[in-house]
C-alpha cells in the first residue's frame, strides 16, 4: 500500500444544485476525509470548478477520478500532486493586540499583512501555500492565537 | 396550444418517452398527478402495488425484460423512502428506472413539513442522477433528460422529485413541442483503436488456455449472437456471472458454467490456469473473484466494458476497451482466427465430471427423504423447456436456480445480484409479466424468508390477474445464513429459524390459487397443475431443512480453493 499524500482533484462541472453532495460522497463512502474543498466559477459561463484536497494513495485517487467522471454534470477531472500545480490559500489569524509590535515584525518577515487592527485584537492575513501558512502559524502561536481560519486550497495545473 | 397542468405535462412527456405502464402508489403530495392520470387511463396503464418497494422492483423487472426504463410513482416522505431499496438495487445491477416522487410544495421545503423528506439528499449516492422540479416549466427539459440518462451508457436509476405546486401549476403547452422518444440505448459510437484491437486479438489468437467471462453487459447490449460467434470462432470455454446467465445457452457444448462463490467447479478452479481471460460486460465483483490477491494473477486480461470506471478498478488489465459490448465484438471478430482447443476444453469437462459425481447427480436425482431445492428447479426447467422467464429471490434457492435451470432463451434470468435484495423477486415478476405481454411463462422462485418481505404484492398480482407462477421453496430457515452458521460459526443458529404462516391459506386469502407439495411423489403433478392453471399460482414445496449449496468459494478464499463439500 503506497503511502498517503495530499492529492488535489480539479473538477470542472456544470452549475447546478446537489453537485457538492454527489462529489463528496464519492470520498466519504470510502471513509476518506476531505482536507479542503472550494468552489469557483470559471472563465466559461455555466461551468464551475471544484478543488478538492484529500490525503490518499495515488492508485486509489485514479480509481476515484474515474468515478467522479461518471457524474453526469462533471466535464473534466485532473488529479494532481503538489509538484504539478500552483496552489494557494488565504489564512486569517486573530491575536491579542498586546503583542502588536512583535506580531508586526513577524508578519513582515513572512510577507503577510495586518488586515485589521483594533483596540484589543488584530487580524493577520496571509496568502500562501500550506507550508508557508504552517510556518507563520508556528511563529504566531506563542503570542496567543485566539482564532485561526484557512480558506482551503485553490490550484491550477502548471 | 392550450393550458395544461404540470401533472398533465408530465404524463404527456412520459407518453412521448414510450412509457406505457407505471407502477405506483398514491399519496398526498402526488395527488395532482393521480388526478391527471384518471383521464389518461386509456393511454397509460397504472398498476397499483401494495408497497412502494414493490413498485420500484416491478419497474426493475419491467426494464430487464423490455430493455427500456421502468417507471415507478410514489408520494413524498415514506412513499419516497420506501423506494430506496429498489433504487439502490437498480444502481448496483445497472437497471434503467425512472422514479417519480411527489414532494411538498416549494414553500414548505426544509421546514420538516408533513411527509417531507430530503429525497434528493437520500438518493444521491444511489442514483445515476436526480433532480428536484419546483416549477412546471422545468418538466420539458428534465423528463427527457431523466430517461436519456437512465437508459444510456451504463444504465441506472434516476429520481425526479416534483413539488406539489409544480404539479398544479398551469402552463401553455404545445403537444408537438416535446422531443422524440429517446431510444433504449443511446447509440454512442465508442472509439476503439486499432492498437487495442490488434493487441486483444493477438492475445486471444496466441493463447493456449483462454477463458471468456460474460456478464450483464452482454444482455444489456444485445450482444448474445456476437458472443456465440466469438465462441464458435475461437473455441473458447464460456463462463458467466450470475447476471450474465442466459446470455449464452446453458446447454451449449462450450458453456462451462457460472462463476463465483456458488458457481461451477471448473470455471472457478481453472480461472487460475487460464493464460488469457476475455471479460465482456462484467465487473470482477468480489463474489466472482474471491481473494483478489490470488485471482488470475497469471492471466493477461482483455476487459471490455462500457464504464471506464470499471476498467482496472479491481483487476489489472493487458487491454482495456471502453465500449458497448456489441460494438467491441463487431470490431474484434474479424481479427480472430478460427481454432479449437480440445485439450483445454477437456480440463473443464473433467472438472464437470467431478462436479457431477460429487454434487450435481445427487442434486438432480436425490435419494434423500425430503425434497431438495435442486430437483424442483430441475423438473420445472424440463417442464418449461428452458424457455421461461425465471426470477429468483435471494439466498440458497437463488444459487440453486442459477445452477440448475437450463436457459435456452436469451434475457431469461432476473435476480438481484449486486445488492442481493430479499423480497425482490415477487414484485419484479410483476414487471416481467407486463413487459413480456404473456408471451412467455414467468416463474418466480422464492424462499420462505424473502417471500414474506414482499408477499403483499400477491394482492397486485391477483387484482391485475398476472399469470406469475410463484414457487416457494420452504425450508423454514434463512438458508444461506444457516449454511454459513453451520460451516463457519459452529452451527450456532442465531435467529435463522422461521415460524412460517400457512402459505396456502395466505395465497388463497389474496385469491391466488395455491398448492402445497411435501412428498417427491407429488412434485410432478404439482408442477403440472401450476403451469396449466391460467393466471397466477403459488406452489409451495416443503424442502429439506438443512440442505447446503455446493460448490462454494468461502469468503476471503481464492477461487482455486473452491470446495465441493
Amino acid at each position: 500500500m503506497t503511502p498517503e499524500r495530499p492529492v488535489t482533484f480539479c473538477i470542472w462541472t456544470e452549475d447546478g444544485p446537489g453537485i457538492v453532495l454527489r462529489l463528496t460522497t464519492l470520498f466519504t463512502r470510502r471513509k476518506l476525509s476531505i482536507t479542503s474543498i472550494t468552489a469557483s466559477e470559471t472563465e466559461e459561463e455555466g461551468i464551475g470548478r471544484f478543488t478538492i484536497v484529500v490525503g490518499l494513495d495515488w492508485a486509489l485517487a485514479q480509481k476515484i477520478a474515474r468515478q467522479i467522471e461518471r457524474v453526469v454534470e462533471v466535464h473534466r477531472v485532473q488529479v494532481c500532486t503538489d509538484d504539478q500545480i500552483v496552489h494557494k490559500e488565504v489564512a486569517f489569524f486573530r491575536l491579542d493586540a498586546a503583542h502588536a509590535k512583535e506580531i508586526e515584525g513577524c508578519v513582515s518577515r513572512h510577507g503577510a499583512k495586518i488586515a485589521n487592527k483594533g483596540q484589543s485584537a488584530l487580524i493577520v492575513e496571509q496568502t500562501g501555500n500550506s507550508i508557508e501558512i504552517e510556518a507563520l502559524r508556528r511563529e504566531l502561536e506563542p503570542f496567543g492565537l485566539q482564532e485561526f481560519l484557512r480558506s482551503g486550497r485553490i490550484a491550477m495545473k502548471v | 396550444m392550450r393550458e395544461m397542468s404540470g401533472s398533465e405535462i408530465l404524463l404527456e412527456l412520459l407518453i412521448t418517452e414510450g412509457v406505457s405502464t407505471i407502477f405506483g402508489y398514491p399519496g398526498g403530495a402526488i395527488m395532482p398527478v393521480y388526478d391527471a392520470l384518471y383521464d389518461y387511463q386509456d393511454r397509460i396503464r397504472h398498476i397499483l402495488v401494495r408497497h412502494e418497494q414493490g413498485a420500484s422492483h416491478a419497474a426493475e423487472g419491467y426494464a430487464r425484460i423490455s430493455g427500456r426504463a421502468g417507471v415507478c410513482l410514489a408520494t413524498s416522505g415514506p412513499g419516497a423512502t420506501n423506494l430506496v431499496t429498489g433504487i439502490a438495487d437498480a444502481m448496483l445491477d445497472s437497471i434503467p428506472i425512472v422514479c417519480i416522487t411527489g414532494q411538498v410544495a416549494r414553500e414548505f421545503l426544509g421546514t420538516d413539513a408533513f411527509q417531507e423528506t430530503d429525497v434528493i439528499g437520500i438518493t444521491t449516492p444511489i442514483t445515476k442522477w436526480n433532480y428536484q422540479i419546483t416549477d412546471a416549466s422545468e418538466l420539458a427539459a428534465i423528463i427527457p433528460k431523466a430517461f436519456q440518462i437512465a437508459q444510456s451508457g451504463r444504465p441506472g436509476p434516476v429520481v425526479i422529485d416534483i413539488t406539489k405546486n409544480a404539479q398544479i401549476q398551469r402552463l401553455p403547452w404545445d403537444p408537438n413541442q416535446s422531443r422524440g422518444p429517446q431510444r433504449a440505448q443511446m447509440e454512442m459510437n465508442y472509439s476503439i483503436t486499432d492498437a487495442q484491437l490488434d493487441k486483444a486479438a493477438g492475445l486471444i489468437n496466441s493463447s493456449e488456455r483462454p477463458l471468456l467471462l460474460i456478464g450483464h453487459g452482454v444482455s444489456i447490449s444485445g450482444a448474445e449472437k456476437l458472443v456465440m460467434e466469438f465462441a464458435d470462432r475461437t473455441g473458447v470455454p464460456v463462463a458467466s456471472t450470475l447476471l450474465g446467465l442466459s446470455a449464452f445457452p446453458t446447454d451449449h457444448s462450450q458453456f462451462v458454467g457460472m462463476l463465483g462463490m456458488h458457481g461451477n467447479y471448473g470455471p472457478n478452479l481453472l480461472t487460475n490456469r487460464a493464460d488469457v481471460i476475455i471479460a465482456i460486460g462484467m465487473r470482477f465483483d468480489d463474489r466472482v473473484t474471491g481473494k483478489l490477491e490470488k485471482y488470475a494473477k497469471q492471466a493477461k486480461i482483455v476487459h471490455i466494458d462500457i464504464d471506464p470506471a470499471e476498467i482496472e478498478k479491481n483487476v489489472p488489465v493487458a487491454v482495456g476497451i471502453i465500449s458497448d459490448a456489441r460494438q467491441a465484438l463487431e470490431a474484434l471478430l474479424p481479427r480472430l482466427e478460427k481454432r479449437e482447443i480440445p485439450s483445454w476444453m477437456q480440463e473443464f469437462q473433467s472438472c464437470r465430471k467431478t462436479e457431477v459425481e460429487q454434487v450435481i447427480e445427487k442434486a438432480l436425482n436425490p435419494s434423500t427423504e425430503k425434497i431438495r431445492m435442486s430437483e424442483v428447479v430441475h423438473r420445472i426447467s424440463n417442464a418449461t423447456n428452458g424457455e421461461a422467464i425465471v426470477l429468483a429471490d435471494v439466498g440458497q434457492h437463488q444459487m440453486i436456480t442459477a445452477r440448475y435451470y437450463r436457459f435456452r432463451h436469451a434475457n431469461s434470468f432476473v435476480t438481484s445480484g449486486g445488492l442481493g435484495t430479499m423480497g425482490f423477486a415477487l414484485p419484479a415478476a410483476m414487471g416481467c409479466s407486463v413487459a413480456c405481454r404473456d408471451e412467455r411463462p414467468v416463474l418466480c422462485f422464492v424462499g420462505d424468508g424473502g417471500f414474506q418481505m414482499t408477499c403483499q404484492e400477491l394482492g397486485t398480482i391477483a387484482q391485475e390477474n398476472m399469470p406469475v407462477k410463484t414457487i416457494i421453496l420452504n425450508n423454514t430457515f434463512l438458508g444461506m445464513v444457516r449454511q454459513w452458521q453451520q460451516l463457519f460459526f459452529d452451527k450456532r443458529y442465531s435467529f435463522v429459524h422461521l415460524d412460517n404462516p400457512d402459505f396456502i391459506a395466505l395465497s388463497k386469502a389474496f385469491r391466488v390459487p395455491a398448492l402445497r407439495v411435501s412428498e417427491r411423489t407429488e412434485l410432478e403433478a404439482g408442477i403440472k397443475q401450476m403451469l396449466e392453471t391460467p393466471g397466477p399460482f403459488v406452489l409451495e414445496v416443503c424442502v429439506d431443512k438443512e440442505d447446503n449449496v455446493f460448490p462454494m468459494v468461502p469468503a476471503g478464499a481464492s477461487v482455486e480453493d473452491v470446495r465441493l463439500s
